[in-house]
């Protein structure tokens, strides 16, 4: 008996068994949908991440505190910005921020606002794009204006969405209770992003960019840098720069162990670690999945043989041999999980999709790890197939044809 | 000659007894013999049945079929030999429920590896011989117990076997059915198959040629039986009783 007529036996005796064959392949459709969307998922995140890396420019240094309780002698300030020029005179760009708590209020709606003082070259690492007007720059910062600058969700919650508002005031009254009248002069494209909707409650205060010496006039004791960014060229030196700026810094304030450099690559590789550990799990739970259903499939086909000792046992007098009989159940078991495996990958690519469009990621597919699923799928009826296939073939066949 | 058996014994060993199904059998059939198997159960003739179908082996003594020595074959050369030198027909029939007339007599061919229009010829002439061609693709259920077995007659011939086992194959039929299968088998028989039939109903032995009887695993007595009843002379005597 060759295979295609095996194949079209097994697709028979399937089609006799429907609601059974249903429900046995279902423990792999589950197993091999849950590897298809956590595959599709996590190369999904992983490209999106590495796209923002690649926007904000991978090759960048953060100066901060190891520890955040740190003497007012170790204080990052403006002043550390020279030093760290001095450090390292390679650097492409260096930016800081300050981060204060404020109440924006605008006609009779006020909204909690998080306060970003930044110098100039701040633009130069976040991914920032402006829609209307501009950004803050190395003027503003010297002149202490009173100007802000606001994203489109800002736009959004105060004037109407879309609208081009530069050149409006707005009140900003500070955590310390002063108020002050600030420009708009730029907004900020938000972006597509995947927390758009928590962005927009009321519970998450609303950002604002100010320059940073504005900010510092406007609260009393605003001396502290939050962190200092700097960026490189090359993207080898990070490292050994990093290094270089901390220990020239701790020497400038007499200190030791007080800063550390956290650099783009480092942050990368570790969201990618954290990633690959949450994806691994995940794809050990799809495989222990994988794993009960093919033992759904082993307990059927036992079933199965059983039911058809008397069937087998008929073959066997017309002169079927031990193989017909394995290749027929073998066919079988591998019809059924190839069949669920399609079906769980076209649910997974499925899901994968719609899930990436809720999250606002492009959805990647990848060819390689479909093909991977379905042949492992055949593979995984003929492992579970095997014993019941030994079992049928080895049957007696007096025995079998005596069975009722 | 068809089978030779020398000396053929049987011992079933389950471990603590020892059963002995066959003692020191010897027997001949030649080609376009046809012979009936009797005797009370336990006498050892199922076993026969089983050892000459090659669905089991001796455990002493010679067997050769049409030329082929069996005891020194392996499973899958004995399921060769039942597919292609042995046509089974069983008292329950035996056909496969999901499959119609047509492919279960199509079934042997499929493991002998013959191709898909072959098989439909051979099987449509081997259903012709039997009367069955206005109902081949009727599944068995939808059949009676009389065509299933003419069915089953067919799926034994389709192969040209070099015999036919019969074992009791008229036990689940009526009269008329059971007269009409032996009307077939006396058919086959006149055009030169060779057919061993087990049955317990002297009536049914006495439409065979020869009649050989087993006891207690021995063989007791091997006759030629004088003037056959002629299954078609049955069949209209009892069409005739039925018109009165």
């Amino acid at each position: 008996m060759n295979f295609s007529e095996s194949f079209i036996q097994a697709l028979d005796s399937l089609k006799s068994n429907k609601l059974r064959s249903f429900l046995t392949m279902l423990g792999i459709v589950m197993g091999v949908f849950s590897i298809i969307t956590i595959m599709a998922l996590g190369s999904a995140t992983e490209s999106y991440m590495n796209a923002q890396f690649e926007k904000i420019g991978a090759n960048t240094i953060s100066i901060t505190y190891k520890n955040m309780n740190v003497d007012k002698k170790d204080w990052l300030t403006l002043k550390d910005m020279e030093y760290v020029k001095e450090a390292a005179p390679e650097i492409k760009n260096i930016s800081t921020n300050i981060q204060k708590r404020g109440t924006i209020r605008i006609d009779d709606k006020t909204k909690d606002a998080l306060v970003l003082g930044v110098s100039s070259q701040f633009k130069n690492f976040g991914i920032i794009e402006m829609k209307y007007g501009r950004f803050i720059n190395d003027f503003d910062v010297t002149k202490r204006s009173k100007f802000v600058v606001v994203d489109e969700l800002f736009v959004k919650k105060f004037f109407k969405e879309g609208q081009d508002v530069t050149g409006e005031t707005i009140t900003l009254k500070t955590s310390s209770g002063t108020s002050v009248s600030l420009k708009i002069i730029g907004v900020m494209s938000s972006g597509e992003n995947m927390f758009e909707g928590i962005m927009e409650s009321d519970l998450i205060p609303a950002v604002i960019y100010m320059p940073i010496t504005t900010v510092q006039q406007l609260y009393p004791n605003s001396e502290r840098l939050s962190s200092i960014d700097v960026s490189l060229v090359e993207k080898d030196k990070l490292r050994e720069v990093g290094r270089r700026i901390v220990q020239y810094l701790e020497m400038k304030h007499g200190s030791e162990d007080v800063y550390m450099a956290q650099n783009s690559a480092d942050i990368q590789k570790a969201f990618s670690d954290v990633l690959g550990v949450v994806s691994s799990i995940l794809l050990v739970i799809a495989v222990i999945t994988l794993i009960v259903g093919g033992i759904g499939i082993v307990n059927i086909l036992l079933v199965s043989v059983t039911e058809r000792i008397r069937e087998i046992g008929i073959r066997k007098a017309l002169g079927a041999q031990k193989k017909d009989i394995v290749l027929q159940f073998l066919t079988e078991s591998m019809l059924m999980t190839g069949i669920a495996g399609l079906v769980g990958i076209l649910l997974g690519v499925v899901a994968g999709g719609i899930i990436s469009a809720l999250i606002k990621i492009p959805p990647v597919v990848d060819l390689k790890v479909i093909i991977m699923a379905f042949l492992g799928s055949v593979a995984l009826g003929i492992i579970f197939g095997v014993y019941p296939a030994k079992r049928a073939a080895d049957l007696d066949p007096i025995e079998s044809l005596r069975y009722e | 000659m068809i089978i030779k058996m020398e000396g053929i014994g049987k011992i079933y060993d389950t471990g603590k007894v020892q059963v002995e199904a066959l003692k020191d059998v010897d027997l001949s059939i030649d080609k376009g013999e046809f012979v009936a198997v009797m005797g009370p159960s336990g006498s050892g003739k199922s076993t026969l049945m089983n050892i000459l179908g090659c669905l089991d082996r001796a455990t002493g003594g010679y067997y050769e079929l049409d030329g082929v020595s069996i005891s020194e074959l392996d499973d899958a050369e004995l399921a060769n030999i039942r597919n292609r030198k042995i046509g089974f027909v069983f008292q329950s029939f035996n056909l496969l429920p999901k499959m119609n007339a047509l492919q279960n007599v199509e079934l042997p061919m499929v493991y002998a590896g013959a191709g898909k229009k072959e098989r439909r010829e051979k099987a449509l002439e081997a259903l012709d011989k039997v009367g069955l061609l206005d109902r081949i693709d009727h599944k068995p259920n939808e059949l009676s117990g009389g065509q299933k077995q003419r069915v089953a007659i067919a799926r034994a011939l389709v192969n040209d076997p070099a015999i036919i086992l019969a074992d009791e194959p008229t036990g689940n039929l009526d009269t008329v059915s059971g007269e009409d299968i032996m009307a077939i088998f006396q058919e086959l028989n006149r055009e030169g198959v060779t057919i061993v039939l087990v049955t317990h109903e002297h009536d049914i032995a006495r439409h065979t040629k020869r009649i050989v009887r087993f006891r207690d695993g021995f063989l007791i007595s091997d006759e030629k039986v004088e003037n056959p009843i002629d299954a078609r002379d049955m069949i209209r005597e009892m069409k005739a009783q039925v018109a009165r």
